[in-house]
């Protein structure tokens, strides 16, 4: 393994950034999903609506709230959008199984919506089925809040501190619970505390002296469409590409929140991709636990959810040990195919390398967005040539314009 | 033709020592009327390192070969874009009928930059099989305004 130059981490995150650009989802993508759930928290807060009194609204989680969506291997598959319905209390006669119910009914009283409603519901979500054309389905997770959660969740990302961290913390239902059909108890319920999580990866991704508005755009009921992401969001999206073009559609593969939580947890505010993805995949190991289950009765691989200690992401691996060393298999894959890439010399050499870990159509249009930019660069007066090696960046002499010739 | 502009060239000298100023230690020979430049180049940090030889003789155009390594193809095609001879590896660099370049510009600052210009955009040519660098195919050299990728 070779030791990159400065010069050469600068290029390589120049590279990697195209990349995540290209992985990422599109404007049109991002908002055709936006409006087709703003209809549906419209709908569900009809004044008719059975939920009308508990304020219904529809916010996105995970990667869609992360901002580290990735668009699907092939590009007829579906993106997959997750959304939290939240409701500010409910009638004191509700269980899990109601309020699952009722969301339900109201989303099948709609003539478009019941064409689109996946029956039957999901273990704790609903989803919604959209045309093969829009190519994304909406997983739509009913919740209950206490009231005034909206003005508890600004105040929280104001303070951005983690001290009242649970106090975000959300209510859902859950087919499997055993008190699913007879609690009427919220805080007997299923937690879940999406909203707190983000604020934790906020806190990790964020570089020291930038303002981020990631979370509290994110969780607005219409978040706008960020072209520009972190270093830590641009490594997520990365990562999960690889892991997607390695195990298609295997369900033993490692899952996106371990991937995500154990990238933001080796993160150190790296400003550059390059060297915020070398040092992730190296440390990534380092951020399991071991610890003692009773049920097992030895000791199990623990990665803790940052927002709720006691609740381990990996708790699936104890009882299938296929899952944990399809995960090792995975990171050992992806070190070696990003040392492999930056051993190379001739950026053609690096794109080869490059194709199969990421996907050959969208290395080839990073590489083409760069070799774009370049121009676009050197038109504008930007770009420059070093003295000694030649090279072309931002230090040495302006490159004058000129005109290739020739065939 | 050449005479049109030999008046306001920049001499041998001056020119040499731009060269050298920026590439020091570089196999630089000249005299009154031919300069000759061979250096080896790495075009962009993470690029490969090409010998290139530069023959600059009095009232011509500077002539750029690519003398090592043997340059690759993309696969399927048979000749290097924007070169006057692929098996030469002399490359086309500017517009010589619109006199992108003129005798009384450093060398230094134009055709050696370009130079490294043009490397990069081989190495994404052969990566991508398209030419990123612009500039104008030889099909359209009567209408300079379309550029052609």
């Amino acid at each position: 393994m070779s030791i990159l130059t400065a010069e050469q981490r600068k290029q390589l995150s120049e590279i990697l950034e195209e990349l995540g650009k290209t992985l990422d989802i599109t404007k049109e993508q991002h908002d055709a999903a936006v409006r087709s759930y703003e209809y549906v928290a419209g709908w569900l807060a009809a004044e008719e609506s059975p939920l009308y009194a508990y304020k219904p609204e529809i916010i996105p989680q995970g990667s869609f709230m992360l901002g580290t969506m990735t668009k699907p291997i092939h590009e007829n598959d579906e993106l997959d959008i997750d959304l939290v319905c939240r409701l500010e209390g409910k009638r004191p006669e509700w269980t899990q199984f109601d309020v699952k119910r009722i969301v339900g009914e109201r989303l099948a009283g709609n003539g478009i919506l019941k064409k689109l409603l996946r029956i039957p519901d999901g273990r704790r979500c609903w989803t919604l089925q959209y045309a093969d054309s829009a190519k994304f389905h909406l997983d739509v997770l009913p919740s209950i809040v206490s009231s005034g959660y909206r003005t508890i969740l600004e105040k929280a990302l104001s303070a951005s501190d983690m001290k009242n961290i649970n106090s975000l913390a959300i209510r859902i239902t859950c087919k499997e619970e055993s008190n699913y059909r007879t609690s009427t108890r919220p805080e007997e319920w299923p937690i879940s505390n999406p909203f707190g999580y983000g604020i934790w990866f906020e806190q990790r991704a964020v570089i020291t002296f930038q303002k981020s508005v990631l979370m509290s755009e994110a969780v607005q009921p219409i978040p706008k469409y960020s072209k520009v992401k972190l270093p830590l969001q641009r490594v997520v999206q990365i990562l999960k590409r690889h892991r997607d073009l390695i195990f298609n559609g295997n369900d033993d593969k490692p899952i996106s929140i371990i991937i995500t939580t154990l990238a933001a947890r080796s993160y150190r505010q790296e400003l550059s991709i390059s060297d915020a993805l070398m040092n992730i995949i190296q440390q990534m190991p380092n951020e399991i636990e071991e610890r003692y289950s009773a049920k097992h009765g030895r000791m199990i691989k623990w990665i803790a959810n940052p927002v709720n200690d006691q609740e381990n992401f990996a708790d699936k691996w104890a009882d299938n040990p296929k899952k944990q060393e399809n995960f090792y298999k995975w990171l050992a894959q992806v070190q070696q195919d990003v040392l492999t890439a930056q051993d190379q010399r001739g950026l053609y050499a690096i794109q080869e390398a490059m194709k199969k870990p990421f996907g050959e159509r969208e290395i080839t249009k990073a590489f083409t967005n760069y070799g774009d930019g370049l121009l676009k660069l050197r038109e504008g007066g930007g770009l420059k040539m070093a003295s000694v090696s030649g090279a072309l960046g931002m230090v040495g002499s302006i490159i004058k314009n000129h005109n290739f010739h020739g065939r | 033709m050449a005479g049109n502009y030999y008046e306001r060239s920049l001499n041998f000298a001056l020119q040499a020592g731009k060269i050298n100023f920026m590439f020091p230690g570089s196999h630089l020979n000249f005299d009154q009327n031919r300069l000759v430049w061979a250096h080896s180049l790495t075009p962009s940090p993470l690029s490969s390192t090409y010998d290139v030889r530069l023959i600059y003789k009095r009232g011509e155009d500077p002539n750029v070969f690519v003398t090592n390594p043997k340059l690759k193809l993309y696969p399927g095609e048979t000749k290097l874009p924007h070169v006057y001879n692929t098996d030469k590896q002399w490359l086309c660099l500017y517009f010589r009928k619109a006199r992108e370049w003129r005798p009384n510009m450093l060398i230094a600052n134009t055709v050696i930059s370009w130079t490294c210009e043009w490397l990069v955009h081989y190495e994404l040519w052969v990566g991508t099989g398209d030419w990123h660098g612009g500039g104008i195919h030889l099909k359209n050299e009567f209408n300079i305004n379309e550029k052609q990728k």
